[in-house]
């Protein structure tokens, strides 16, 4: 009979009850797509940040290039720039921080001109260079480690220990242009002669880089005939973050005091290890690029937070619309509910009833709501990031308690209302 | 059995009066006794529900006591009330009252189901319903049985509230215009029922307009402007 007056209670007040459903679903779908796109691209992104681990680059000192400028101009040759010497590279793991630096390569870049006469960009470095470290240590450090977000659509990472150095890889964009695949065989030219290489493989890396050609330090240098000479190199070490000691420190280390400089100096700090950095490798300059991604890290917050006050605003709003909704429905029966008091109904029953009625339909709004989130997840998804929203599975039970929640704060009116119901007052011979 | 109200009072305050107290029901003493019934007239307005409300666990009076067998009705919470309310009380209410999701018979049911105490009605025939089912023919709506209460006419609707009252067979009945909107024929038809009632040893309170319910009555008191006045 319980079950009855359910039932009937839902079919006569469908109107009502499939408005709080779908009051119910719209906040639903709103907090699931939006946690789910919070989760997903926060995902994404500390994943990128974490696998775009060079957080410190090393460039010649430009002084050095001030002072060879000088050499240049006695000397009457031709102008270079400075460079770093590739032996030097090496040198990064022995510094006071060495464990901490996870991986690190070298790179020099050169315009190639291709078999059609077009140009392209070549981008010597390491792939998977193995060092054997003057501490006994042995180590394979190069892009494939430090550009792990690559996919590499066609063929392979090229492995420097098995495959002769005129072998390349190709960015999707480039490959796509020239038609080139995995396997195929084609001529780079430059300023000091041509190279028949074979490409490895294509990869897509999601920017500028698939513009480019990748290829192995020595085949560059042998093109542009600067051997044993690098650009820069990339460091990606695990640091401690900044305090105020780490930051008045990358200002001028020299002005610390004797014990600041010791603890500076011995922690991981990205300047301390830069500062290390420098006293190894001869006139290089080495510097955090991390701002960048703490900056970016700070956008994604502000976009997070964002998301999670549209996403409390529209719980709000559901709230609201259900205590409403909710309360009309209560009231249309009050006449209803009194009778039952004069019956000898206890209060809870009736707010049971009236809780149990409104569980069926939040239950039913949420699932429908749930997967209209879905959608709206792939909607934001593809047009604001470009890519699907993998669906995460602890939303469900947050969507869970979060609607239960707000299907509870909406009740709350109703139930007060039925609580304070005299019977008394509703049995006075009005007419239903 | 005896139902007693000691110096009960009922005011209100009205907008109209300020500060002053409106008194639906003015001091008073009401008592009743098992096997009998007492019919309440009075103009409208005169606190005849007010009344009703307060003897049948609905109203708590502003002043005063009200006793079903010695106990004190009011000093219960509502937990204890309900169930009292539920075992011991047939209460008839003005107007039309019905659960709508149920039907005639189920609505009839319902005090006595609420509890669980019609559980029985598997194993073996169940009285409350037998009495349901009697009540309803004699109020001339066998056929009505399965129907839903928006179908029913007002008169209909007034017998049903009158069953469902009655189908329980508790020990006090409390009808507010049980023959409000009825035919002769039905309304003597609800007064013998509730007639029956009271020879069968409930309590039994008629508040009515009909002149006619006097001669079913073993006492009747008269309301004026919330004073009680006995007419024989
Ligand atoms: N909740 C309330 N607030 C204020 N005044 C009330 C309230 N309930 C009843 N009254 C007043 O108390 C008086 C008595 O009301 P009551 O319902 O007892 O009358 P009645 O005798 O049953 O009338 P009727 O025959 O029309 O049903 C009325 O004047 C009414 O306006
Ligand atoms: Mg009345």
């Amino acid at each position: 009979m319980f079950i009855r007056m359910i039932r009937g209670a839902l079919v006569r007040q469908r109107g009502k009850m499939f408005l709080i459903a779908f009051t119910i679903a719209l906040g639903a779908s709103l907090a699931t797509a939006m946690l789910n796109v919070m989760l997903d691209v926060g995902d994404k992104v500390n994943q990128e940040l974490k696998t775009y681990g060079a957080n410190i680059t090393v460039k010649p000192n430009s002084s050095t290039l001030l002072s060879s400028l000088y050499d240049v101009e006695d000397e009457g040759e031709q102008i270079e720039t400075a460079y770093l010497n590739e032996e030097d590279v090496s040198k990064l793991k022995t510094i006071f921080w060495a464990y901490n630096i996870v991986d690190f390569a070298p790179f020099m870049k050169m315009a190639v001109t291709l078999e059609d006469g077009n140009e392209a960009e070549a981008v010597g470095t390491w792939f998977n260079h193995h060092l054997d470290l003057t501490t006994g240590e042995s180590l394979d450090a190069g892009v494939v480690s430090l550009r792990s977000w690559w996919e590499v659509t066609d063929g392979s990472w090229i492995d420097e220990q098995n495959d002769p150095v005129n072998t390349i890889m190709v960015g999707r964009m480039l490959a796509v242009r020239q038609g080139w695949n995995a396997g195929q065989t084609v001529t780079l030219t430059g300023p000091r002669g041509s190279e028949e290489v074979t490409i490895a493989g294509i990869y897509d890396a999601g920017g500028d880089e698939d513009e480019q050609i990748y290829a192995p330090l020595d085949l560059v240098q042998k093109l542009n005939g600067l051997d044993g000479k690098v650009e820069s190199i990339e460091v990606s070490a695990i640091t401690t973050p900044d305090n105020d000691l780490a930051k008045r420190a990358a200002q001028n280390p020299a002005a610390l005091s004797a014990a600041d400089y010791e603890t500076w100096y011995c922690t991981a700090y990205v300047s301390a290890i830069c500062y290390q950095i420098q006293e190894a490798i001869p006139d290089a300059v080495a510097s955090a690029v991390r701002q960048v991604a703490e900056s970016e890290g700070s956008i994604l917050d502000k976009t997070q937070l964002l998301m999670i006050l549209i996403t409390i605003l529209s719980l709000i709003g559901a709230a609201l619309g259900i205590s409403n909704l909710v309360t009309a429905s209560v009231m249309e029966r009050a006449q209803e509910f009194g009778l039952m008091k004069a019956i000898g109904a206890k209060d809870y029953s009736i707010t049971g009833l009236v809780m149990i009625e409104i569980l069926i339909t939040a239950l039913v709004g949420g699932v429908a709501g749930y997967f209209m989130g879905f959608g709206f997840a792939q909607l934001i998804g593809h047009s604001v990031f470009g890519s699907a929203i993998e669906m995460k599975v602890m939303v469900i039970p947050i969507v869970v308690v979060l609607i239960a929640l707000v299907t509870a704060a909406g009740s709350l009116p109703a139930i007060r209302m039925i609580l304070r119901l005299r019977p008394a007052e509703v049995l006075h011979g009005s007419k239903t | 059995m005896e139902l007693c109200a000691q110096q009960i009072a009922k005011w209100y305050h009205r907008r109209s009066d300020g500060a002053n107290r409106f008194f639906a029901v003015k001091e008073m003493s009401f008592s009743a006794c098992s096997g009998t019934l007492t019919v309440l007239t009075g103009r409208s307005g005169s606190g005849k529900t007010t009344l009703l409300h307060m003897l049948g666990t609905l109203l708590r009076p502003d002043q005063g006591k009200v006793l079903l067998d010695g106990r004190d009705l009011y000093s219960m919470d509502d937990r204890e009330l309900s169930r009292f309310r539920n075992s011991r009380y047939g209460i008839i209410p003005q107007g039309y009252t019905a659960v709508r999701s149920l039907t005639v018979l189920e609505n009839i049911l319902l005090p006595v189901k609420m509890y669980g105490r019609g559980k029985d009605v598997l194993s073996g025939p169940d009285p409350a319903k037998q009495e349901a089912q009697r009540l309803l023919l004699r109020f001339g709506m066998a056929d009505l049985s399965d129907e839903y209460p928006d179908r029913l006419s007002g008169g209909e609707q007034r017998r049903l509230a009158v069953a469902r009252a009655l189908a329980g067979k508790p020990p006090v009945i409390l009808a507010d215009e049980p023959t409000g909107d009825l035919d002769d024929e039905n309304t003597a038809c609800v007064m013998e029922e509730l007639r029956k009632a009271a020879d069968e040893g409930a309590i039994v309170v008629v508040v009515t307009h009909e002149n006619d319910a006097l001669s079913y009555a073993d006492y009747s008191w008269r309301m004026n402007a919330g004073y009680l006045a006995a007419e024989n």
